[in-house]
This record gives structure tokens, C-alpha cells and sequence, in this order.
């Protein structure tokens, strides 16, 4: 059932206390309260309304220090839906050694393992809208050999949601007529109150835009607001608690990542990929003509590396290129600087050497750094909520990762024949650093709430309730401990379906 | 907005190289480079320390080159 909290001025929730209160109309909370049993009784708040309003949007307004790549009132749609609204569809669940302690990263190691997700990867792809099978084409003398496994890559396979579910669009009648679903819109969190002993949530505070104030209780609560979001409103709550709610050891907003995405190069392809190409024709997607290689987990090990993943992506143009690869070649080596001038002085002018076939882009993982975090600053929302203060920071491993792991990959496409790799001039510096004409984030708010074995060393534990509160849990993926190097939706859609699961049991 | 950022449609270089006024001939080329002290075409690599250098490879305007592909022209 659909509320608009906007239209109501007594409280609704007067008297009752429901199963499970979700904090959020995203992709979390819009799966979460689909899985709970029916026989729940479920609140779920969604601070936006069904579209975009201006209220609800600046919200997520904050201050940004350190790496900016893009504003946080842009960091995510603030409607119901969520990120669905906005996401491109690319789809995988992280890699085993994702998960696992990796001693040359320092806060690495979730306390689960993929084998706790993997009973969750085909209602994943089903809530998705993913296919069965994978998409992506194979083209003779060129997927076989780049995607041949070595010590050093292994290749994975994306899945894409295309075009890319909208939770609002696919769910929003469900939302109407399920009757244990209890959806109001324009209902933001602005506090929760703690019974004395602090062991668990008493009550949560809800506002909508109009002035109105409503409390309401819940056996269990779940935030499920974003990755910033889940991080600002526990800090904010600090009545009771000085640091804010589930933030004891300081950890609450600390650890935040994002996948920095770093275009690394170009190549140009060898005759036979390019006949490949040609004979077998566009795909349907673009994207269903590229590789993505993975770091083994012996070559992360031995080189220290982050995880990332590595994207070839070959271009249009090389389904219809008539230059042969030798004619490529001799471009490359009349565009050395030494030789330009030489070339120009007999040629009339200035000679364009370069045309690729394609492009390099690195997803990343980034290494966890608890100096990267999200805090509260002097600024206050419409709620008398204090904003958001992302300091976005990286390591220095995380630029060297792209370094060695590009110079390793042109090294490799060469040796097997596909062509010859350019690397960027950027990532080449002695000093090499992430600059925003060339690395972006991925818009995946990650590891502000994380999950941790013991509250020492995450906000949650493995089944997302946070530490020290009985009632309270966080979904989506603040709760990540490590980013790995593939898209978040997935596993944010697998960590929530196991969530359900768990409170399913419990209640 | 999400998952590829913004900058990925970056715009690559177009070259007119259809238009054969603009390419050395071979022969041309080759007596040009064969004016050019050999040193200086390694002298565009990066850090040693990446190990590029290998025997086989050449950095050459950030190209990862192979020796061998110098016959080309």
C-alpha cells in the first residue's frame, strides 16, 4: 500500500508497532521488503516521492574535500527507486578472493565468503531482469586468445540489465497491492531514539516536507538510505550517543570508497582480430564486444596489487577499418616527436599518426583507507540534520595497481599476437597520480557502515546488524567491507536477499 | 550518470591517414631514419623501474612496442 506523507497531518503510525521498518525506497529496501515474509507486517520510508523533487534531491547536499570527481548532490537519486533511477546496468558478484583477508592489504577481509552469496546469484539475476546466459560475443583469434587464462589475468563475464531495471517502474504496483507493505513517500528518518540502556531502538522520528513529525516504532529497524546516507544519519543521531548510533569505535563514515575508473589506454588490433570483427559484424550492445580481465589471485599476491578489473573495449570503427596493422604500425613510429618534424618538413604540414582500435579502462578496487571517510559538518538540512563531509583519499597503491597492471596487459597483448597496447601519458609520470580528466568515480557509495568480525573492526556484523543493538540493522553497500572491482548492485541485491532471509527466521 | 562516470567518451585522435600526400613513402621514411643517431629512439621510455625495457619491448610515445616492429618501415 502507497502513502503520501505529504497528505497526512495525524500520526498513522500511532499505536502500532510494526515487524520491520525499512529506512529507504531503493534498491535495498525496495528488495528487502519484497522478501520478508508476508505475514510481516513492513513500514517502508522513502524520503523522495515518486519522481525527482528539488526537497528531497538537496538533501544530499554536503561539503567535499580531497578527490571530487562529482558533487554529492549528484552522488545518487533521492526518489523512489533509488539508484535504479540513474544506474547503467552492469552486473557481477565479486570474486572469491574478494573476500578474503589479503595480508599486503591492510583492513581487507570480510567476515563472509562468497560461498554465504552465492545461494542468492539467481534470484539476483531474476530481480535484475539479467539473462540467463551471458551475452557477450565471441570472436575467433581474438576472445580466445585474450581471454586465454594465464597465471597473471583470468577473464570474467558481465551481465547487463538492459535496458537497466528501475525498481520504481518494475515494483511500484506490487507496492500498491501488497497488503503487508505499508510504502509512504516524502518520509524521511530525522532521529532515533535508543531505549536507556542503548541495547536497542525504541523509536524511530519521520518528517515529511510539510512541518509534520511523526514516531513510530518498528521490532526491527533497517537502514537502507545510501552510502552516504546510512553513514550521516547514524552520526547525526547523537542525543544518546556522543559519536552517534553504532559508532563506539569510531568507525561509522570511515573506510568510504568508490571505484575509481581510469582510462589507461588505447590499442590497435591485429590483421586476424580485425577479420574477426568484420566477418562477424556489430553486436547488439556495444559492450557485448568487449573483454574484462581479472588479476589472479596469485598475481594480486605476489605484485600486491588491488583488485580491479581490466575493460577492452574495441570501438566502432574496427568492425569496418580497412588499415592493416602494419600500416597502423608504421603511424606509431612517424608520430615519435623526433621524427614528426622530419615528416613534416616533406610533408606539407602536420601528419595525425595515431588511430586505435579501442580502449583500456581499469575498474578499481580501491584499497581500504580509514582516512577516507564521510563526517558531519557545520551545516544543517532542512531537518536541523547536519550535512554531509566526504574526504575522498587514496593510497598510493591504488594508482600503482593501474600503473604495473597496464604496463603488464600491453606486454601480454602484444606477446599473443592482438596488437600493440598505448598507455596513457598520465598513468607513464614517475609520479602518477589520479586526476579527474582521466579517473572518475563509479558513483558505488561503499564501506561506510562495514561489516565487520567484531566491532572493533566494522559498524556491522555478518548478518548487518550493527554492533551492540539488538533491532538495528543496515543494508546496501555501506556495509561492504572491500569494494572489489566489479559493479555494487549485484552484491547489494545478494546481501539484502540474505538479510530477508535472516530476518525471516528471527522474527 | 552511474557506473561509467562521464569521461569515457573521450574523444580519439582522427587521423586523416586515408590521404596519401600525408604518409612518407617507404623509401622516404627509411632514408630519414636512417639519418637519426639509433640512440634516440629508445630515449623515449619510461622508468626503468617499470620494466618496459625488456629486450623484446620499446616504449615509444607510450606505445608498447616490439623491437622487431622498427622493420616495419
Amino acid at each position: 500500500m502507497l502513502f503520501d506523507l505529504n497528505n497526512i497531518e495525524t500520526n498513522p503510525f500511532e499505536g502500532k508497532t510494526f515487524d520491520v521498518c525499512i529506512i529507504g525506497g531503493g534498491v535495498a529496501g525496495i528488495t528487502l521488503a519484497l522478501y520478508l515474509k508476508k505475514e510481516l507486517n513492513i513500514l517502508l520510508l522513502e524520503g523522495g516521492d515518486l519522481n525527482y523533487t528539488k526537497e528531497s534531491q538537496e538533501l544530499y547536499e554536503g561539503e567535499q574535500k580531497g578527490y571530487t570527481s562529482y558533487q554529492l548532490k549528484e552522488s545518487g537519486a533521492r526518489w523512489l527507486g533509488g539508484s535504479s533511477n540513474l544506474w547503467a546496468g552492469r552486473c557481477h558478484p565479486l570474486i572469491s578472493t574478494d573476500f578474503k583477508k589479503r595480508k599486503y592489504i591492510k583492513y581487507s577481509g570480510w567476515p563472509i565468503s562468497k560461498d554465504d552469496l552465492d545461494p542468492y546469484i539467481e534470484e539476483t539475476k531474476s530481480i535484475l531482469d539479467l539473462p540467463k546466459l551471458n551475452k557477450q560475443e565471441f570472436y575467433q583469434n581474438w576472445t580466445d586468445k585474450l581471454e586465454k587464462p594465464d597465471d597473471k589475468y583470468e577473464a570474467i563475464k558481465f551481465f547487463y540489465s538492459n535496458p537497466p531495471t528501475n525498481f520504481r517502474t518494475k515494483y511500484l504496483s506490487r507496492l500498491k497491492t501488497q497488503k503487508n507493505i505499508h510504502c509512504y513517500l516524502n518520509a524521511n528518518l530525522t532521529d532515533i531514539q535508543l531505549t536507556d540502556d542503548l541495547s536497542s531502538v525504541k523509536h524511530i522520528t519521520i518528517s515529511n516536507y510539510k512541518q509534520g513529525v511523526f514516531k513510530a516504532s518498528a521490532n526491527t529497524i533497517v537502514l537502507a538510505a545510501g552510502g552516504i546516507e546510512n553513514a550521516r544519519l547514524l552520526l547525526n543521531f547523537n542525543k544518546q550517543c556522543q559519536n552517534g548510533i553504532g559508532n563506539d569505535t569510531d568507525l561509522v563514515g570511515r573506510f568510504f570508497s568508490d571505484h575509481p575508473h581510469s582510462h589507461v589506454g588505447y590499442f590497435i588490433a591485429d590483421d586476424q582480430a580485425l577479420t574477426a570483427f568484420q566477418s562477424k559484424g556489430k553486436p547488439t550492445y556495444a559492450l557485448y564486444a568487449g573483454s574484462v580481465l581479472v588479476p589472479t589471485e596469485r598475481y594480486q599476491q605476489v605484485e600486491q596489487l588491488d583488485a580491479f578489473s581490466f575493460h577492452i573495449r574495441p570501438k566502432n570503427t574496427i568492425f569496418t577499418t580497412n588499415e592493416s596493422f602494419k600500416h597502423k604500425l608504421k603511424e606509431i613510429l612517424c608520430s615519435m616527436e623526433w621524427s614528426k618534424s622530419l615528416t613534416e618538413s616533406v610533408s606539407d604540414g602536420k601528419i595525425e599518426c595515431e588511430e586505435f582500435d579501442g580502449e583500456l579502462i581499469i575498474m578499481e578496487e580501491q584499497e581500504p583507507n580509514p582516512l577516507s571517510k564521510v563526517t558531519l559538518g557545520q551545516k544543517k538540512d532542512r531537518f536541523g540534520l547536519y550535512q554531509a563531509v566526504l574526504d575522498w583519499k587514496f593510497v598510493d597503491n591504488d594508482v600503482v595497481t593501474m600503473k604495473k597492471s597496464t604496463i603488464l596487459f600491453a606486454k601480454k597483448f602484444a606477446k599473443a599476437g592482438l596488437g600493440r597496447v598505448k598507455i596513457d601519458e598520465w598513468l607513464l609520470k614517475e609520479n602518477a597520480e589520479f586526476d579527474t580528466k582521466h579517473t572518475n568515480g563509479g558513483y558505488h557509495l561503499m564501506c561506510t557502515t562495514r561489516m565487520g568480525s567484531t566491532h572493533k573492526d566494522g559498524v556491522v556484523d555478518s548478518n548487518l546488524k550493527v554492533f551492540g543493538i539488538d533491532n538495528l540493522y543496515i543494508t546496501g553497500s555501506s556495509v561492504f567491507t572491500t569494494g572489489g572491482s566489479v559493479n555494487s548492485t549485484f552484491t547489494i541485491v545478494q546481501l539484502t536477499l540474505r538479510l530477508a532471509e535472516h530476518i525471516n527466521k528471527s522474527v | 550518470m552511474k557506473g561509467e562516470g562521464k569521461m569515457f567518451i573521450k574523444k580519439t585522435h582522427t587521423a586523416d591517414i586515408k590521404n596519401n600526400n600525408n604518409i612518407l613513402s617507404r623509401r622516404k621514411f627509411l632514408s630519414l631514419f636512417a639519418t637519426l643517431p639509433l640512440i634516440g629512439t629508445f630515449s623515449i621510455v619510461s622508468d626503468p623501474k617499470d620494466n618496459i625495457r625488456e629486450d623484446e619491448f620499446i616504449l615509444v610515445n607510450g606505445w608498447v612496442l616490439k623491437k622487431r616492429d622498427l622493420n616495419v618501415i
